[in-house]
Formats: C-alpha cells, sequence, structure tokens
C-alpha cells in the first residue's frame, strides 16, 4: 500500500522508496528509509501528510507520499 | 599553542547555533561562502591562553550534495580538515538526529558527539547512557544543555585533551551493514577504489555516496588517479535504489548504537491539544493568519525606537543648514547635505526599524517552532505558485518589510526557488505603502470607497501573482527544482532571547550598511534635480523635466505631479508622501520627501492640492501604479545580496515597473470610461 492511501492513525513500515535519486536522498535524510515504523498522524485536504517517524513529526508532500510503498501493522 | 580550528555540524534544530553563540560571544563574523548564497559564520574564543576558530556549518539533514548548504559544508571538510569535528544531535530526538553522524561516518577527521537538549529529552523520561555509546564509537560523547554553564566547562575540558587526533570514529559496525546490503557490489567498489582514502574520505563513504547517485562525489572520483574507474562505473551502475539502501544501513546501524544505551519512556507520536488545532485545515489557517497579523502589529511595535530616531534625523537639518549658511556655506550645498543626504540617512534608519521589527517577530515565531506549522498550513496555496510551504515566510515577512522579506527567503532549499520566491513575495508592498493608499484613496472616495479600492488592490495582486508566477517560474523552476514540501514539525522551544536578539541587529546592521550608499546617491541625484537657484520649484530641472515627459505619462494615468512621486517612492514607499508635500507646497522636493510623517497640516495641503489637479481615474491610476511599484532600493539590495544575482534582480526590478505602469494604464482607461 502506498503512504499517501493510509489512513490517519494507522501504523505502518515502510518497504520502498521510489523516485529520483535526488528525491531519494531528501526523504532519506529525514528518517524515511526501508524499514523504518511510522504512525499517520494527520490528513487534512490541501495539506502535506504529518507522519510520525524516527522520533520525529514529518509533514511530506501528498504527491511524494504517493512515490512511497507500506505495509500495514 | 597554535590556533585550533572547530567545525560545528548538526541537522536544523539542534541547537548547534545557541552553543555556537554562547561560545563565541560578541567575536563573531557572518560572511558568505565564496560563490554561495550561504552565510559563512565563523567566531573564536579564547580559553586558558589558546585561542578556539569555530565554524558554524549551515544546519543540514545529511551530507548528501542536495543543496548549496551541504555542498559547502562538504567541500569546507574537506578543504579545510579542521582540527576537530563537533558533531551535535538533539536527543531529544536521537534516532533521526544521529543521521548526520551515520552519514558523517568514513570522514576521516577527528570527531566528538554531543547530545544537545539533555534537558528536554530528560523531561521526556528518556534515559541516555553516554558512556556506553562513546564506547560503541570510539570517541567521546558528552550530553549537553545549552543554558547551563556546566555544560561548557565539560567541553572546554574536553578540548585541552591530548588525545584529539586519536577521536576516529568506529565504523565497522556500519560497514559491516553496508556489506550484508550490497554484497559483491561492495567488495567490487572497494577493490576498484584500490582501498584507499580520497581526501578524508574512506572507500566506505565514496562507496555509499556513489550509490546514492551523488555527482559531486562522482566528480572527485573521476580526477583520482590509481582508480579502476571502467570496473567503479559497473559496478555502480548495477546498483538500484541506492540512497533507501544506504540509509537503511545508516538507520539499522544507529538502531544498534542506541540499543542498550537509551531507556525509559517512549517518546509519544500523539500531537498536543494545541497543534491538533493549529494543524487543522481550517481552525489551523485562522489560527495561522491571527499569528500573523499580530506578528506584524508586534514587529510595527519592536522597530519603533529606532524608526522614532529615524524621524528625529531630518529635525536637524534646519539648525544644521542655519548654521553652515551662517558660517558662509554654499546654499546649493548645504541643501544637498542638509536636505539630499540626512534625508536618505532618515529613510534607512528608518527602514531599519522595520527590519529589525520583523526579523526580531518572525524569527521568534521560527525560533518556537510555529513557523514550521504556518508553512504546513499555506503549503497548498503556495504550490499553486510552483513553491511549497516553506516560501511563505518571505511573503509574509514582505508585509512588514521586503528587505527583511528577502532575508527570510533563505529558508529554501535551493537558488531556482529562492529566486522565484523573492520575485513572486514582492507583490505584497511592504507597511509603508498603505498610508500613502489610505490617505490619497479616502481623499478621492470616501471611506467606503477606499475599502473597495484594498479589495481591488487584493483582486489584482492574485492575477499579478498567478502572471509573475507563470513568467518566472518557467524560466527559473525546472521540474527537479519543483520539490514537494517535506519539513520537520520541530518540538515547541522556547525561544532565546539573546540570540534572537543578537541576530536581528546583525542583520538590520548588514542592510543598512549595503543601502545606506545607494540611497545616499539616489537622494543627492533627486536633490540636484530638484534644486533651484531662486528657491521656487517651478524654476528646478524636475519641474521642467516632469512637464516635459506628462504627455507620455499621462497615457499612464499619471499626471507629472504624481509621477515624480511615484518615481520617489523607489527609494522607499513612504518618499511618495513627501515627493506629493513638495510639488503643492512648491518646495524643494527633498526637505518635504524627509517629512515622512507629513504633518496634519501639510496632509491637508496635498488632499486639496491633489484633490484640485487630478481627475478620480489619474488617482486611481496612481494608487494602482504606486501599490505594485518595484520594491524601494534597499529592498532591491537586499534581493541581489541574497540571490547573487544582479540580472535576475534587474529583470524582476524592470517586470515590476512595467507591470506597474501597464496596470495603472488599464486601469485609467477603463476608469475614464465610468466617469
Amino acid at each position: 500500500m502506498k503512504l499517501s492511501e493510509m489512513k490517519v492513525g494507522e501504523k505502518g513500515r515502510i518497504t520502498a522508496v521510489a523516485g529520483t535519486a535526488a528525491f531519494q536522498r531528501r526523504i532519506t535524510a529525514v528518517g524515511i528509509t526501508p524499514g523504518s515504523v511510522f504512525e499517520i498522524i494527520r490528513r487534512e485536504p490541501n495539506c502535506p501528510l504529518l507522519v510520525y517517524i524516527r522520533n520525529t513529526m514529518l509533514a511530506v508532500n501528498a504527491d511524494d507520499c504517493s512515490r512511497i510503498e507500506t505495509e500495514a501493522l | 599553542m597554535s590556533d585550533m580550528t572547530i567545525a560545528l555540524l548538526g541537522q536544523p534544530n539542534s541547537g548547534k547555533s545557541t552553543l555556537y553563540n554562547r561560545m563565541t560571544g560578541s567575536h563573531q563574523h557572518v560572511g558568505n561562502w565564496p560563490g554561495k548564497t550561504v552565510e559563512k559564520n565563523e567566531g573564536s574564543f579564547t580559553h586558558n591562553g589558546r585561542r578556539y576558530i569555530i565554524t558554524d556549518l549551515p544546519g543540514t539533514y545529511s551530507l548528501a550534495a542536495n543543496s548549496d548548504e551541504e555542498i559547502v559544508t562538504r567541500d569546507y571538510i574537506a578543504d579545510n580538515r579542521p582540527d576537530l569535528m563537533m558533531i551535535v544531535a538533539d536527543s531529544s530526538q536521537l534516532e533521526r538526529s544521529l543521521f548526520m553522524l551515520a552519514d558523517y561516518a568514513g570522514i576521516h577527521l577527528p570527531c566528538v558527539l554531543i547530545l544537545n537538549l539533555m534537558d528536554v529529552s530528560r523531561t521526556q523520561g528518556k534515559l541516555i547512557d553516554t558512556d556506553g555509546l562513546s564506547k560503541k564509537l570510539g570517541i567521546p560523547v558528552l550530553p549537553f544543555v545549552a543554558s547551563d554553564p556546566a555544560s561548557y566547562n565539560a567541553l572546554y575540558k574536553l578540548l585541552e585533551s591530548g588525545d584529539i587526533p586519536e577521536w576516529m570514529l568506529d565504523t565497522s559496525g556500519l560497514e559491516q551493514n553496508i556489506r550484508e546490503k550490497f554484497g559483491e557490489s561492495y567488495t567490487a567498489a572497494c577493490e576498484a577504489l584500490s582501498g584507499e582514502d580520497v581526501d578524508v574520505y574512506s572507500p566506505m563513504w565514496l562507496f555509499t555516496k556513489l550509490a546514492e547517485g551523488d555527482e559531486v562525489a562522482y566528480e572527485a572520483v573521476v580526477q583520482t588517479k590509481g582508480i579502476d574507474h571502467a570496473r567503479l562505473r559497473d559496478v555502480m551502475d548495477s546498483i538500484e535504489n541506492g540512497a533507501p539502501k544506504t540509509g537503511s544501513c545508516k538507520y539499522a546501524w544507529i538502531d544498534s548504537l542506541l540499543e542498550g544505551c537509551v531507556g525509559g519512556a517512549k517518546s509519544s507520536a500523539a500531537l498536543s491539544g494545541f497543534d491538533k488545532f493549529a494543524t487543522s485545515g481550517v481552525g489551523g489557517k485562522i489560527l495561522a493568519v491571527a499569528v500573523i497579523f499580530g506578528a506584524l502589529l508586534f514587529s510595527l511595535f519592536a522597530g519603533l525606537p529606532i524608526m522614532a530616531v529615524g524621524d528625529l534625523i531630518p529635525g536637524a537639518g534646519e539648525p544644521l543648514s542655519e548654521m553652515l549658511l551662517e558660517a558662509g556655506a554654499s546654499p546649493f550645498l548645504v541643501s544637498l547635505l542638509c536636505e539630499g543626504i540626512l534625508t536618505a540617512v532618515s529613510f534607512t534608519v528608518s527602514m531599519c526599524g522595520y527590519i529589525f521589527g520583523a526579523t526580531f517577530v518572525f524569527g521568534l515565531l521560527e525560533d518556537v517552532g510555529y513557523m514550521a506549522r504556518i508553512s504546513y498550513c499555506f503549503d497548498g496555496i503556495m504550490q499553486k505558485l510552483g513553491l511549497h510551504g516553506k516560501a511563505v515566510m518571505p511573503f509574509l515577512v514582505n508585509f512588514g518589510c521586503n528587505v527583511s522579506g528577502c532575508s527570510s527567503s533563505r529558508v529554501l532549499d535551493n537558488w531556482s526557488q529562492r529566486v522565484t520566491t523573492v520575485a513572486l513575495a514582492f507583490v505584497i508592498p511592504c507597511g509603508a505603502t498603505w498610508g500613502v493608499v489610505g490617505m490619497i484613496s479616502t481623499a478621492f472616495f470616501g471611506t467606503g470607497g477606499a475599502m473597495l479600492i484594498v479589495l481591488a488592490l487584493f483582486a489584482v495582486s492574485v492575477l499579478h501573482l498567478y502572471f509573475t508566477s507563470k513568467i518566472f517560474g518557467r524560466r527559473l523552476l525546472t521540474k527537479s527544482d519543483r520539490t514537494g514540501l517535506i519539513m520537520e514539525l520541530p518540538p515547541y522551544h522556547k525561544p532565546k532571547w539573546g540570540s534572537l536578539f543578537s541576530f536581528s541587529v546583525v542583520r538590520m546592521v548588514n542592510a543598512f550598511r549595503r543601502a545606506i550608499g545607494i540611497v545616499v546617491l539616489i537622494s543627492v541625484v533627486l536633490c540636484i534635480l530638484s534644486y533651484s537657484k531662486s528657491g521656487n520649484f517651478s524654476d528646478s530641472i524636475l519641474y521642467k523635466f516632469g512637464n516635459a515627459i506628462e504627455p507620455v505619462t499621462i497615457y499612464f494615468g499619471l499626471r507629472w505631479q504624481t509621477f515624480v512621486a511615484w518615481i520617489a517612492s523607489w527609494m522607499g514607499k513612504e518618499g511618495a508622501l513627501g515627493a506629493l508635500a513638495a510639488v503643492f507646497s512648491d518646495s524643494s522636493v527633498m526637505s518635504a520627501v524627509s517629512q515622512m510623517n507629513v504633518a496634519e497640516a501639510d496632509s491637508d495641503a496635498v488632499r486639496e492640492g491633489l484633490t484640485e489637479v487630478l481627475t478620480k481615474p489619474q488617482a486611481l491610476a496612481f494608487i494602482f501604479a504606486y501599490y505594485f511599484n518595484m520594491p524601494c532600493i534597499m529592498s532591491l539590495s537586499a534581493a541581489i545580496h541574497e540571490t547573487h544575482s544582479v540580472k535576475w534582480v534587474l529583470r524582476i526590478a524592470i517586470h515590476y515597473t512595467v507591470m506597474a505602469l501597464v496596470i495603472s494604464c488599464l486601469v485609467y482607461h477603463l476608469a475614464d470610461l465610468v466617469w
């Protein structure tokens, strides 16, 4: 399942990150890598997705979330 | 003893700048990295007779070559080889924060790890075994509380140790992970790299960077002799999704480091009640708008003392000129000095009030962590302009002062986004604009009419923004530059008043230094043009010139009086009011321009004069031309400083000038049909 499709309150684990090398580097640096466990905190229309991952509250652009594959926990 | 060089490395919000400020005090130098728009902070301190030179590297999330900041950081480390790297991590967000250490691992320079914000992690109930960590890493690990003097004493003691050259990070665990993940590829790549360091970089470090598709590292390797380039290329080409893979290795290493060294309560994912509201779709936006409005009011208040000083300066003009005239100085030179130069100084000082206020207040929002929430709320809107949420800050600051707005564009990730943001944010006129707009629109159209005009200005602003974003976005933002928002919502922090204050003062002083020369020059030119031997304005060059070109300016709805005012607002938006006062009171323009807060009587005279000379369509045309005029010279010089591109700033200035004239032309001719 893509990160963009997960519902608020759901927990999951990142399985793969697609996209350009530059995007992969950017997203890796903030803690989104295969194996990371996360929880979806907030999803509002016209706002980035709020994800809690590696002790950090991250706001991630909705389009970018569709490049991130996850599995539900 | 020779000086010791130290570099501070850490992620944003790790608190390393507080450390830097506390250690160096006033011994700081702010410059720019050569050829880059990145601020270079270098300071020094002396302890027990030894001088330490310390560089505060830009706060970045990693050492990947994603942005100028990261490239600058890497170049600095490789070229300058500081005696000691201090890597600062936020102990309240240890996992993510240690990524910088993991990305550094493999660079062969001595380092220490500073676990900052120990007070915060303690209140979270987290227990960190720094000795255990230190054993695993092979370097000293120092628990740190940036506000506690004892922490600094421990740090100074560490610096006096003779073992510094031996503090090399133990990367065997990380290398193990990489070997397991990449298998044959890693072994083959290391062989191709001949197993030796390039510069300060170990083969492992180079391998991870090449796997991540890092072009800068690639360049460095290509130029190195003794490497089997063909084989290396074959190996690296076979690796896919390098960054996620190396990232997993690095985080797995971090997890293994923290295992057994971090205990106590797990930090919670839940948003606080306040944050639930601050990040909600509608409520969050309403709150953000309210906070911004309050911040703007407060910034005006904070800058008030400095603005008052600026307002006092022209008062010295009259006694000074009398004194000089009595002493037999030439009237022309006296007028130049007392009117031209004093006015320029007064303008620039007053502007500094705005700059200080806006920098301080918006810096405060950033410092406590609320700015990230504002960026989050407005990300959707900014995306429509081809930008993302972080670009909202310059737009907001511009409501106060365009000079500070330019400086705040620094938060953006890359140069193209920065220039586009500066170009677009100039649609927002600074606080000074409203005085003139308010006065003229009420004089001609009454209070109700003035409100309609404000609405019309906003509506045209939206169109202007859209149009400008198309023009500049197409030229500046390629697809790869249009990155989406990936941003941390940091936990709320107490503001660091001291460093905030000194930061605002430094910004203000820098802006003053940059601007004063050019403002003086322009005001001297205006002064010469408006000078006449008889003292009557109608004998001046400016008057004759204005009359001569009126047939052209009237096409845009500008009479020569309003055209002069329009030009004068390049110096500072308030300049327009003074210029109008001059034109209608038949005195020298510059002496009137200096009366920024035109006295009640004068402003009545202006109003009377205006309503006699201008028709309603002409008044409307002037309001629009003035409102959408290019920002003042000081803002442009700030923009050049931030973008390092005279070419682009000139383009932006010309774009705004043309747009202002086109808009006023349209408004004039449309309004002419009505009245």
